[in-house]
C-alpha cells in the first residue's frame, strides 16, 4: 500500500465501502425479499410458495375474528372477493382491526393445511386519512 | 369566505405564472422596473397564500360544515387545538400549508438585504416561485381545500367527522409541520445551486449563503422525523418507533443525503473540493422531499401513511419530479468541466478523505432504504411480481451502515486537514478507544443475550462520547492555561466563540444518544403478552405487575376502559400503571392508550389488549396485555433536544458563528 498513490489509495477505500453497501443490499435481497400475491394467486394458483415470505392483501370477512387468549392467537378469514383465506396471527388485535376493510398480511403460506401464518399485520382503514362518504359517516354515527 | 379563499388560490397562481415571466425578462433586458414590480409579485403571492389558510383555519376553527374538508376532519366538540392542526390533516390542506411555508420562505431570500446587490436573486426568486406554481396548480385542480360540501357530498352535513382519534395527539400536530419547514427548506439552498449552475459561478458562495438555511431544514427534518417516532412510540401501541413503512423512508432519505450534504459543503468551503459530489447532494436532496409527497399522495406503494390515493394527483408528481430531475441534470452534465476544478485529496488519512466516508456511508444507506422502497415498483415492471422487503432488510442493511458512521463521526472532527500523522491519530484516539474498548467487554459480559453486535454498538457510542468530551475538556483547558480564566468561564467562552464546531458536537452528542435508545430497543427489548385472571400476575424483567379487573370512566363524550395495575420492581412497589382503551363518541373504532412508565434506563410499556366478555355473568373473566420493557428510550427524546440545542447555537448570528480560516498551503 504504502508505493501506492494517495488517489488510488482514496480509490481503493471508496471501493471497499461501496463493495461493502452492495455485498449488505445484496444478502439483504436474498434473505428478506418476499412476493406481494393475491389471494387467488395462493390458494387456487399452479405456483407453490412454500417457504417464501409473502405479502398479501386482502378483505377480512366480518365475523370471522377469533381470538384466543391462552394462545394469544388471532384467527379470521380474509377475501379477495373470489377466494377465502384462513389466518392465524400469534400476537393480539391492532387498533381499527374489527372495521378495517383491507389488511395486509406479512408471512409465510402453509398449503397442506390452507393457513397463513401472519407475521406482521397491517390494517388499512379508509377512513384512516381521508373520510370516506358522509352518509357513511352518518351511518356509523348513530352506531 | 370560502370563494374568497379560492380566488386568493386562483390569483396567486396568475400571479406566479407573471412574477416568473418578469423575473426572466428582467434578468435577460437588465429592466430594474420590471424586477421591482416581479419582488412584488413575490409579496403578493405571499400575501394571497396566507390569506387562503387564514380562511381556511377560519373555518375551521368556526366548525364551517359548509367546507367539505371541514367536514371531513373536524367535529364541533374537537377541542380548538385540533380543529386548528386539522388545517395539515388531509391531503389539500397540507398542500395548502406547503405552499405557504415555500411563499414565506420565497418573501424573506427575495426581501432579504444580503441578496439585493447580488445577481443571482431573480434567478433564485423565481426558480421558488415556479416551485411553488406547481403546488397551486396541484391544489387548484386535483384537491382544492376549498370545496363546498354541496358540491362534493350534494349536502351540507350537521355535523362533521371529527378528526381520527389517533391523530388528536400533539405529536401529530407537530410532526407534519415540522416535516414540512425541513422538506420545504431544503428548495432554498437548491434554488441557489441550480442558480450557480445557470449563471457559471460554481464558487462557494452560494453554500455560504445557504448555509443557515440548510442547517435549520435539516433541524426541522430531523425533529419532523423524530416527532414521527414519538407519535408512533406513544399512541400506535405496538412498542415500536419506526416501522421502515415506505413513507417513512421517504422522509428518511432526504434527512440522510441531507446530512451528507451539510458535511460535504464543508469540504468546499474549507478545501474547494467536491463541488460535482455537492451539486448532486443537493439535487438529489430536493427531488427525494417531492418523491416523499409523491408516495404519500399517489398511492403506488402500499402504506400506512397513505392520503386516499388519487392517481391524477400521482401522475402530475410524477412529470414534476422527472422535468426537475431532467433540467437539473442537464445544467450538472453542461456546466461538469467548471466543476472539476478544484483540489484533490492528498491523503487517505486526513478530514478530507474522513468526511468522503461520511458521505459515502450516508449515500449508501439512502441508496438502500430507497432500494427497498420502490423495489416493489421495479420488480413488478422488470418481471411482473411485486417483490418486496420487509423491516428485517432495512434492519439488517442499514444497521451496520449506519453504525459505521456514528463510528466515522468519533474521528472525522479530530483528524487534521490535508494529511493526518500517526502521531496525530494516537494523541486523539488512543484513550478514547481504550476506554470504549473496555466499556464494549464488559458490557458483552454484563448485558442478557451476550449479543456482540449490541456491545459493539454500545463500545463505538462509548468510543463517539469520548472524543466529544475529551474535545471539550482539552479546549477548555488550552484555553484556561492561555488566558488563565476559570475553568468554567474559559469552557463558555471557548464554546461561545467558536459555536460552529461546539454546535456541531453537541449535535453529534445528540445523535449519539438517539442511537443509544435505538441500539437498546432493539437489540435489548423486553416482550410478554399474556392473558389474566384478576389477582394474576404479569412478570416481565424486574417488574410484577398485578391485574385486578377492569374499570370504566367517563372522559367528556369518552368511555374509557382501564386497568389500574400496582407495580412492584425488585420486591419493591414503585407505582401503579394504568393501560386504557378508549370508546370515541364518533369514530367507530376504539383506541389503545399505552401505558408508559419512563426512567432514563428503561420503558415499562402497557398495552391493553382485549378482554373477554361472559355473556351469562355479564362481566369480565379475563383481559390480554402486551408488557414491553424499553430499554433507553428517553435518550432518543434527550438527543432529540440535543440536537435542536446544537443546531441553534451553531447558526446563532453574530462573532464566533463564522467558520475559521480557509485551509491554504
Amino acid at each position: 500500500m504504502l508505493f501506492l498513490k494517495q488517489s488510488t489509495k482514496i480509490f481503493v477505500g471508496v471501493l471497499i465501502i461501496v463493495v461493502a453497501v452492495g455485498y449488505l443490499m445484496f444478502s439483504g435481497f436474498s434473505n428478506f425479499a418476499g412476493y406481494q400475491v393475491t389471494i387467488t394467486d395462493l390458494v387456487a394458483g399452479e405456483e407453490d410458495y412454500d417457504g417464501e415470505y409473502l405479502m398479501v392483501p386482502g378483505k377480512l370477512v366480518g365475523d370471522s375474528v377469533k381470538f384466543d387468549g391462552d394462545k394469544v392467537q388471532l384467527a379470521f378469514t380474509v377475501t379477495d372477493g373470489k377466494n377465502k383465506l384462513p389466518v392465524i396471527y400469534n400476537d393480539v388485535k391492532p387498533d381499527n382491526f374489527d372495521d378495517a376493510t383491507e389488511v395486509i398480511l406479512e408471512g409465510f403460506y402453509d398449503k397442506e393445511e390452507n393457513v397463513f401464518k401472519a407475521e406482521k399485520l397491517t390494517t388499512k382503514c379508509p377512513s384512516k386519512y381521508e373520510a370516506g362518504s358522509i352518509e357513511e359517516m352518518n351511518g356509523e354515527l348513530q352506531k | 369566505m370560502a370563494d374568497l379563499g379560492y380566488l386568493s388560490l386562483i390569483l396567486a397562481l396568475t400571479i406566479s405564472i407573471y412574477t416568473i415571466i418578469a423575473f426572466v425578462i428582467a434578468i435577460k433586458t437588465g429592466n430594474r422596473k420590471l424586477k421591482n414590480s416581479a419582488k412584488g409579485g413575490v409579496a403578493a403571492i405571499c400575501l394571497l397564500v396566507t390569506t387562503a389558510s387564514f380562511i381556511l383555519i377560519y373555518h375551521l376553527v368556526a366548525s364551517d360544515f359548509s367546507i367539505a374538508y371541514v367536514a371531513q376532519y373536524t367535529s364541533t366538540d374537537l377541542p380548538l387545538f385540533y380543529k386548528f392542526s386539522a388545517f395539515w390533516a388531509g391531503n389539500s390542506g397540507s398542500l395548502l400549508l406547503w405552499s405557504w411555508v415555500l411563499a414565506i420562505y420565497t418573501a424573506i431570500i427575495t426581501f432579504s438585504k444580503k441578496h439585493e446587490q447580488d445577481g443571482k436573486l431573480p434567478y433564485v426568486s423565481a426558480i421558488l416561485t415556479f416551485n411553488n406554481l406547481f403546488f397551486l396548480f396541484v391544489m387548484l385542480f386535483f384537491a382544492n381545500p376549498f370545496i363546498k360540501s354541496v358540491q362534493k357530498f350534494g349536502y351540507v352535513p350537521a355535523e362533521g367527522s371529527g378528526l381520527n382519534p389517533m391523530l388528536q395527539n400533539p405529536g401529530m400536530v407537530f410532526h407534519p409541520l415540522t416535516l414540512y419547514l425541513g422538506y420545504v427548506g431544503f428548495a432554498v439552498p437548491f434554488a441557489f445551486a441550480i442558480t450557480a449552475l445557470i449563471l457559471k459561478k460554481v464558487d462557494d458562495s452560494w453554500i455560504k449563503v445557504t448555509r443557515r438555511w440548510t442547517v435549520i431544514a435539516w433541524m426541522f427534518l430531523s425533529l419532523g422525523n423524530l416527532y414521527g417516532a414519538q407519535w408512533a412510540y406513544v399512541e400506535l401501541g405496538w412498542g415500536g418507533f419506526w416501522a421502515w413503512d415506505p413513507v417513512e423512508n421517504a422522509s428518511f432519505i432526504p434527512w440522510l443525503t441531507g446530512t451528507a450534504f451539510l458535511h460535504s459543503v464543508m469540504i468546499q468551503e474549507r478545501k474547494d473540493m467536491l463541488k460535482i459530489w455537492n451539486m448532486a447532494l443537493i439535487i438529489v436532496t430536493f427531488l427525494s422531499t417531492i418523491f416523499g409527497t409523491f408516495l404519500t399522495r399517489s398511492g403506488v406503494l402500499q402504506s400506512v401513511h397513505s392520503f386516499a390515493s388519487n392517481p391524477g394527483l400521482g401522475t402530475v408528481f410524477l412529470i414534476f419530479m422527472s422535468f426537475v430531475a431532467l433540467v437539473s441534470l442537464y445544467l450538472l452534465i453542461d456546466r461538469i468541466n467548471l466543476l472539476k476544478q478544484g483540489n484533490q485529496f492528498e491523503s487517505y488519512l486526513s478530514k478530507e478523505s474522513s468526511f468522503l466516508v461520511n458521505n459515502l456511508l450516508l449515500v449508501g444507506a439512502a441508496f438502500a432504504t430507497f432500494w427497498g422502497t420502490i423495489f416493489p415498483l421495479i420488480s413488478e415492471a422488470v418481471r411482473g411480481v411485486r417483490v418486496t422487503v420487509s423491516v428485517p432488510f432495512f434492519n439488517q442493511v442499514n444497521g451496520p451502515i449506519l453504525l459505521a458512521m456514528v463510528f466515522v463521526m468519533g474521528i472525522c472532527p479530530l483528524i487534521a486537514w490535508q494529511r493526518s500523522s500517526l502521531k496525530n491519530l494516537r494523541n486523539n484516539f488512543m484513550w478514547p478507544l481504550l476506554i470504549a474498548a473496555v466499556i464494549g467487554v464488559v458490557l458483552y459480559f454484563y448485558l442478557p443475550g451476550r449479543q456482540l453486535y449490541g456491545a459493539v454498538a454500545f463500545a463505538v457510542c462509548a468510543f463517539v462520547i469520548l472524543t466529544i468530551v475529551q474535545e471539550f475538556y482539552r479546549g477548555t483547558v488550552v484555553r484556561h492555561r492561555m488566558t488563565g480564566e476559570g475553568y468554567l468561564t474559559a469552557l463558555g467562552r471557548l464554546t461561545v466563540r467558536n459555536r460552529r464546531r461546539y454546535g456541531g458536537y453537541i449535535v453529534h452528542l445528540g445523535i449519539v444518544f438517539i442511537v443509544l435508545a435505538v441500539i437498546g430497543s432493539y437489540g435489548y427489548k423486553l416482550e410478554v403478552t399474556k392473558q389474566v385472571k384478576p389477582g394474576e400476575t404479569i412478570t416481565i424483567g424486574d417488574y410484577t405487575l398485578t391485574y385486578n379487573g377492569l374499570m370504566e370512566k367517563r372522559e367528556g363524550a369518552n368511555a374509557v376502559v382501564y386497568a389500574e395495575m400496582p407495580v412492584v420492581k425488585g420486591g419493591k412497589h414503585i407505582g401503579t400503571i394504568t393501560p386504557e382503551k378508549v370508546f370515541y363518541k364518533n369514530w367507530q373504532q376504539p383506541g389503545t392508550e399505552v401505558a408508559i412508565r419512563g426512567t432514563l434506563a428503561e420503558d415499562l410499556y402497557v398495552i391493553l389488549a382485549t378482554w373477554e366478555w361472559d355473556e351469562k355473568t355479564q362481566s369480565v373473566t379475563s383481559a390480554t396485555f402486551k408488557v414491553n420493557v424499553n430499554p433507553l428510550m428517553s435518550w432518543m427524546w434527550i438527543g432529540g433536544y440535543l440536537l435542536v440545542l446544537g443546531t441553534i447555537f451553531a447558526v446563532w448570528p453574530g462573532k464566533g458563528s463564522r467558520l475559521g480560516p480557509k485551509y491554504t498551503q
